[in-house]
């Protein structure tokens, strides 16, 4: 007898099931897209033990007909696909047949679906993939899947389940990212008979964004929406720099609606906040990547987490060009109160006072009566053409269902909060996180796009401790960190110069200089590089050296402590360009030091030479050199109005 | 305490002391000045153990004493005072002090001046008289040129090299390098030694010697200066530190001297320092020459270029150098006479300035190597 057999179905069902359902967020996963896929508005989860005991998906979608809902428990039994040209156009997010019947195969499945043509819904029990046939039950539209004691038949992964909680974390996270890929789809997760994530599906993205990560970020969050010329657009939002976090976990990806995990993706992104974030902070973005169907492979592995993409070396560049552009736009300045603001745009003549300023010679357009968020308008409200114009009664009402909506989600969560004050809240973070989309400009609401070319206008009142200059322009008033802001005006400078040809100053006296054996180790991989930079460095011996010649823009005297400020540069990205460390430590050694009295004149040349830099209000590290504080805050809190 | 005085005179006195007031004292009574009458002498008395300065002025003295007074209070106060003698007067040691003009008075808090530290008598150590001019012309053509970077303080300061020829001062900021000989009066030193005071102090007490023809007396112990002319006696610290070996890095011969006017060469490199302006600006001057013109050329892709020329006398071959303009503005700024010599030997080797009439001082310059 041969030793090669075929596998019974239900054998290839399991091992299918490895690769498709490793844990519980998988089978949501699945049973989500399923939902999503059969076009439901609203789905439900509720998850018991974190989807260890139960998971249970309940949608509003087309539903299947008894026929299909056997059928759909059968492998390679798709409604999705038909043959295999359809893989390179396809535009639902399953496709290959495999979800259901694996999942069947590890569970206790059960299915209730009806369609609105039928008077009686399908009930359909798989356990260990032995399918059971029930009568015809009553159920609403839609489709429930149950799915309990997941791998009960499998014990080794069972095993392998983590805690109760680090699952159902994983769980939401996953409703979560489906959630902002679909605004229009109102989802609720359950966990343990809570409400702990609910969207309100009305096809806002921030709405989305503000019930998956909180609504602080959306203050943070800049529009995206860019179209390329190879057909591909960009469209979400990008946090400002200040809201940069440890790890990529804040950063999502949508190609074509289908949330995926792309190292080079991110990477093309980041590379577009180079010097605008600390080293090991990373950028927070919700992207969607639309292709047209036939531009991008999404079959490459069974959990479609990964994608392939057609010509990325072509086009990634295009689209760290477009974020650097959103981020080159954005307004300036954090404001010192984290709360809602009230912000005028700065006012005409008060730019006329200031004479002599080219910068706004250049802009004079009473500037930013669009706000940023108006940009994406269009694209949240999903008709271009009206998308600004929208009657304000209908946003403010519509505010308010959402903000009730909310109180509902979140009394469970926060009893001891009080509902006006919640709703207080909620509105406010809605006000400011939405578009102001109004037909006669109100300034009161408008919310201002701080534009570094402003900064030349604003007038120094002084310095706090010698290290912060206090700046007033109209109702505003600025608090900027001397030394950082100097810093990134000389990183720019020095930056653009390192273009030009290298000049380095002889030193009549060479520096000497010991270093321990890790930071000589570390030089002397540079040695040759930092030639080329313009630092000449000799060997003396032992594990000292010599410095010989510095680049002309180090001011005498700090050539131990630039040298020191390179190497740890160095210590902490060992592999990063030699060129951009010497420009970073020597703009830092450069700049002006936090205790160092400023005269005006030289506070006014900082201001105008910040003018100059559009779109950056961080220093190389990636702190925040800017800070504001508006006029109304201040009479709030000295109870003038 | 009683006396009485003038404003102007006061006003000279206090103007004189209050740069050693520190805005920060370690204790109260340095935020005050000493005043001590006694044979129509007024001491005034400020420090703030960094320096500390005494400057006396002749008043009537009806009864002597010594009191401490809050010196920004007392500043302001004997600015807004008329030109009319002023009556001072203290009862007691704690007391108050009075100041009486005209028919008016003022009544100002004082501090108790058994708690000020008086400045040291210095009788031991060795002994150098210089004159005033000679110690203005050191701070005007060699101060500049010490660093300002509190990183490395020797760099701070102006060397004075005593030797047996005499005296020779030298600053540097390791760009660039003053020096200048000293003309002493009189001298009575153990043995040859360096000591490194500090540059802007040095500038500072310079401004308080008015008369050019007096002379200043120093005497040097381990570890403080002490400085005597006329009316004024300042005490300064000497700054800890070795001073590098500067005759080894100053070139003792040159391969081409270029003899050229300081106003053409100031005017040109003013010029070309254009190129600075800017985000992208250069600080860099690049010089060229040939047989009788010099060429300095500088360029920034904002600005422009800029090209000027200067007829020169060039003695051997031409030699393309750069330099960091600002390090020739500056000491073309402080050089007197009408022609200079620029003295070079190499592409990376120090340029270096000397005044044609005046061997006593030069400047060196370190080039900046571009690639």
């Amino acid at each position: 007898m041969g030793l090669i057999h075929v596998l019974d179905t239900h054998t290839a069902n399991q091992i299918a099931a490895g690769e498709v359902v490793e844990r519980p967020v998988s089978v949501v996963k699945e049973l989500v897209e399923n939902a999503l896929d059969a076009q439901a508005k609203r789905i439900t989860i509720r998850l018991i033990e974190g989807g260890r005991r139960q998971i249970q998906v309940v949608d509003d979608g087309v539903g299947m007909a008894p026929e299909d809902a056997l059928l759909s428990v059968e492998r390679h039994a798709t409604s999705k696909i038909t043959r295999a040209d359809d893989l390179w156009s396809i535009d639902s997010l399953g496709f290959r047949g495999e979800a259901l019947p694996s999942i069947a195969s590890i569970s206790r499945m059960e299915i209730i679906t009806r369609r609105s043509v039928d008077a009686e819904a399908t009930r359909v029990v798989v356990e260990g993939g032995v399918k059971q046939d029930f009568p015809p039950t009553g159920a609403p539209i839609g489709t429930t899947v149950t799915v309990e004691d997941l791998f009960f038949n499998t014990p080794a992964r069972r095993k392998f389940l983590r805690s109760a909680s680090s699952e159902g974390t994983a769980c939401a996270e996953v409703i979560g990212r489906l959630a902002i890929a679909h605004p229009d789809v109102a989802f609720q997760l359950m966990q343990g008979g809570q409400i702990t994530l609910q969207t309100p599906g009305r096809g806002k993205v921030e709405e989305a964004i503000a019930a998956v990560f909180g609504r602080d970020m959306l203050r943070h969050l800049l529009p995206v929406e860019w179209t390329a010329e190879q057909g591909w657009t960009l469209h979400g939002f990008i946090g400002q720099p200040s809201l940069s976090r440890a790890n990529r976990a804040y950063q999502t990806w949508y190609v074509n609606r289908r949330w995926i995990r792309s190292k080079r993706l991110s990477q093309a992104v980041e590379a577009a906040y180079s010097g605008h974030l600390m080293s090991n902070r990373f950028p927070v973005f919700v992207l969607h990547l639309t292709f047209p169907p036939g531009g991008v492979d999404i079959n490459v592995h069974p959990t479609k987490m990964e994608v392939k993409l057609d010509g990325e070396e072509t086009w990634l560049p295009v689209l760290t060009e477009a974020i650097r552009h959103v981020l080159g736009k954005r307004s300036l300045s954090i404001p010192y109160w984290e709360e809602k603001q009230h912000i005028e745009a700065p006012e005409q003549d008060e730019k006329d006072n200031v004479t002599g300023s080219e910068v706004i010679a250049e802009n004079p357009v009473p500037l930013p009566y669009t706000s940023p968020r108006s940009i994406s308008a269009p694209y949240i409200s999903g008709s271009r053409g009206t998308g600004m114009a929208s009657p304000r009664m209908n946003y403010g009402s519509g505010n308010r269902a959402f903000a009730g909506n909310q109180i509902e989600a979140r009394r469970t969560e926060h009893a001891s909060v009080g509902p006006n004050e919640l709703s207080v809240k909620v509105e406010e973070a809605l006000l400011a996180c939405s578009s102001p989309v109004d037909d006669e400009p109100s300034v009161e609401e408008q919310p201002a796009l701080w534009q570094a070319h402003h900064i030349a206008a604003w007038v120094p009142i002084g310095q706090f401790r010698r290290s912060y200059i206090v700046a007033e322009a109209g109702d505003t008033l600025f608090l900027i960190d001397q030394h950082a802001a100097h810093e990134r005006v000389l990183h720019h400078q020095l930056m653009a110069k390192a273009k030009q040809e290298q000049a380095s100053q002889e030193l009549l006296l060479p520096v000497n200089v010991t270093l321990t054996p890790e930071e000589f180790e570390c030089l002397m991989d540079a040695l040759p590089s930092l030639r080329d930079a313009g630092v000449i460095i000799e060997y003396f011996g032992g594990y000292t050296v010599l410095i010989r010649a510095v680049p002309v823009d180090l001011p005498p005297g700090r050539e131990t402590l630039w040298l020191g400020d390179f190497l740890e540069r160095r210590k902490q990205d060992s592999t990063g360009d030699v060129r951009s460390h010497v420009v970073a430590s020597l703009a830092c050694q450069g700049a002006v030091k936090a205790g160092q009295s400023m005269t005006h004149a030289e506070m006014m040349a900082l201001l105008q030479e910040l003018a100059r830099l559009d779109g950056v209000d961080t220093c190389p590290h990636g702190r925040p050199y800017l800070l504001r504080i508006q006029r109304q805050d201040l009479e709030r809190r000295f109870g003038r109005t | 305490m009683e006396f009485t005085c003038s404003r102007p005179e006061l006003l000279e006195g206090v103007n004189a002391v209050i740069r050693a007031v520190s805005s920060k004292p370690q204790i109260p009574v340095l935020s005050g000045i000493y005043m001590e009458t006694n044979d129509h002498v007024l001491r005034l008395v400020a420090t703030d153990m960094e320096i500390g300065i005494e400057y006396k002025i002749p008043v009537q003295t009806n009864q002597s004493g010594a009191t401490v007074v809050n010196a920004r209070v007392f500043n302001e106060m004997v600015r807004r005072l008329p030109d009319s003698p002023v009556m001072f007067s203290t009862a007691g040691d704690h007391a108050a002090l009075k100041v009486r003009y005209h028919g008016s008075e003022v009544t100002l808090n004082t501090m108790n001046p058994q708690e000020f530290p008086l400045l040291p008598t210095i009788l031991d150590g060795d002994r150098v008289t210089l004159k005033a001019s000679n110690f203005k012309e050191m701070t005007r053509l060699v101060s500049f040129a010490a660093s300002t970077d509190e990183a490395r303080p020797w760099f701070t300061g102006v060397l004075w090299d005593f030797h047996p020829d005499g005296l020779r001062w030298v600053a540097t900021d390791t760009h660039r390098l003053a020096m200048l000989v000293g003309e002493v009066v009189h001298q009575q030193i153990a043995e040859p030694r360096q000591l490194i005071l500090h540059g802007k102090t040095l500038s500072d007490v310079a401004k308080l010697l008015d008369d050019d023809d007096q002379e200043l007396h120093m005497i040097m112990t381990s570890s403080q200066v002490l400085l005597e002319a006329d009316r004024l006696r300042v005490i300064l610290r000497i700054i800890d530190g070795q001073y590098p070996k500067y005759q080894q890095v100053i070139p003792r011969e040159w391969k081409t001297r270029i003899t050229i006017s300081v106003k053409a060469l100031s005017e040109a490199v003013d010029r070309a320092s254009l190129a600075s302006i800017g985000k992208e600006g250069s600080n860099i001057v690049k010089l060229s020459m040939d047989k009788d013109s010099l060429q300095i050329r500088s360029n920034s892709p904002e600005v422009g270029h800029i090209y000027e020329e200067v007829w020169i006398d060039m003695q051997g071959e031409p030699i393309p150098i750069a330099f960091n303009y600002r390090y020739l503005q500056e000491a073309l700024r402080v050089i007197g006479g009408d022609q200079v010599y620029l003295d070079l030997s190499g592409t990376l080797v120090p340029g270096v300035l000397r005044p044609l009439q005046d061997e006593r001082y030069l400047y060196l310059i370190v080039p900046v190597r571009t690639v």
